[in-house]
């Protein structure tokens, strides 16, 4: 009888108990991150609605009809895609190598004694020689984690979008040479836009997320617009 | 199954009773949208609107002769930072430009052999290569850690909006030797204007945070304005009430 009441216990009571216990849910989170340029003129009057939940998805729909119209400049519309609670990334970009060691100009290995200070003078500065070299990512990126609440209504967004460019290459002076002339090294200029954002969005709400002004020209802005959404994907038995 | 009919009834009524009888739910938690204005204003404009920034009945109505005067050019809009975060949470908004320079530099070579009784010169021979750089980054940041207080009127903020410039290379040479060739290094100036601070405003409303005078090109104004707006969510599931 024992036996029988604690093969009950262990094996029957609880199939039965969770015979209607259903699945955990699964979702999928997706982040949308839209890159818009657009003249300072243009973006100031849109702001106030963008930083408006009821009507931000009017001010998105303006901003798309200026893209349009060539008044705005998409520059890029990153899609990630993952598992709720997991770590996913968007890219976009171009490996730039670019020096950073160098070996002096050479000199002669042997000068003649008679005309040590002529040799010298006549030898051809070579130039400074870039030795090591460095990649540096340019280009845009979307790391992004959304959390969902298990009603799908929330979700937890950690996320960094980020637009790195090239600006130029910057001559730094090593030496002049009697001509007037410079000998000089060359470094690059990289201007990188980025948010790192932690907050609690509405499943599908967007977000005006960043706002940057552009060095040149010096009257542009970029936005960083933001929508989320979570899809359920499988509820079992 | 008349058992789980009866539950589904009876869940219905609530969630029914719930929608008509039940206010807005309370928020169980905070998200903090951080702006700052960084705007140039020149000096005798800037000396009118400072003062009139601090004071909470002229407050209102200086921020709105200054958005004014970024639409009609009088004053230059520099940067608008932006940070959304979760209550407690820090954040961080960057525009910045990588400036590069060189740090160390090789010493000048000189050849080594010299047949025929020419001496070596003590002075350098040719050019000051770069063999170490570093990057500084320059443009406007923003870290923002805010805590939502009084159901969401108040915001306390920590905050470090930070705007750097480059100014100029400094050159620096060393003489020349008898072929003529002379060394050079340059080396940058920054300059950095920062607010590292701690303070309460009232959720949506626009704040001073920071006053700088610069003064080059012509001596002028550079201020911050700060504003937080808090915006409740209602789930506790991700992030509890706030204490």
């Amino acid at each position: 009888m024992q036996r029988l009441l604690t093969f009950l216990a262990l094996y029957v009571l609880p199939v039965i108990a969770f015979a209607d216990e259903p699945l955990p849910v699964r979702w999928n989170v997706t982040a949308e991150c839209d890159m818009v340029i657009l003249p300072q003129a243009s973006a100031l009057p849109l702001l106030a609605g963008l930083n408006d939940e009821a009507k931000i998805e009017t001010g998105w729909t303006r901003l798309r009809a200026m893209i349009d119209r060539g008044e705005a400049t998409l520059a890029a519309s990153l899609l990630a895609k993952g598992t709720s609670g997991e770590k996913c990334i968007s890219e976009s970009i171009e490996e730039m190598k670019y020096p950073t060691e160098y070996d002096p100009p050479q000199v002669p290995d042997f000068v003649p004694p008679e005309k040590a200070l002529e040799t010298l003078k006549a030898w051809p500065v070579v130039g400074i020689t870039p030795t090591a070299f460095e990649t540096r990512n340019v280009g845009m990126t979307l790391e992004f984690i959304g959390k969902v609440a298990s009603d799908g209504e929330w979700i937890d967004v950690n996320v960094v979008p980020q637009h790195v460019r090239f600006l130029r290459f910057d001559k730094f002076d090593a030496g002049k040479l009697p001509t007037g002339d410079r000998l000089s090294v060359e470094q690059p200029q990289f201007l990188t836009f980025k948010n790192t954002s932690t907050l609690v969005l509405k499943n599908g709400q967007r977000v005006l997320l960043g706002v940057h002004k552009l060095p040149s020209p010096e009257t542009t802005m970029e936005l960083f617009l933001l929508r989320v959404s979570a899809k359920k994907v499988a509820k079992g038995k | 199954m008349t058992i789980r009919l009866l539950f589904s009834v009876a869940a219905a009524a609530l969630a029914f009773a719930i929608s008509v009888g039940a206010e807005e739910p309370k928020a169980t938690g905070w998200n903090v949208r951080v702006e700052v204005q960084m705007v140039s204003v020149p000096m005798a404009k800037g000396l009118a609107l400072v003062p009139a920034m601090l004071e909470a009945q002229t407050a209102e109505s200086a921020f709105a002769d200054l958005d004014k005067m970024i639409v009609d050019n009088a004053a230059r809009l520099l940067a608008w930072p932006v940070v959304w975060i979760r209550d407690r949470e820090r954040g961080l908004s960057e525009a910045i430009e990588e400036v590069r320079y060189p740090t160390e530099f090789n010493p000048p070579q000189e050849p080594t052999l010299f047949a025929g009784g020419l001496k070596p010169d003590p002075r350098p021979w040719g050019p000051d290569i770069p063999t170490a750089f570093e990057t500084r980054n320059i443009g406007p940041t923003l870290e923002v850690q805010p805590a939502v207080k009084s159901g969401g009127k108040l915001i306390e903020l920590s905050i470090v909006p930070q705007m750097v410039r480059f100014v100029k290379f400094h050159e620096f040479s060393t003489p020349k030797s008898p072929l003529g060739i002379g060394g050079t290094m340059q080396q940058p100036e920054f300059l950095t204007m920062k607010a590292t601070t701690t303070f309460t405003v009232r959720s949506g409303q626009r704040t001073l945070g920071g006053v700088f005078v610069v003064p080059e090109p012509a001596p002028h104004f550079e201020l911050f304005i700060v504003r937080a707006t808090a915006f409740p969510h209602h789930d506790s599931e991700l992030s509890p009430p706030s204490p």
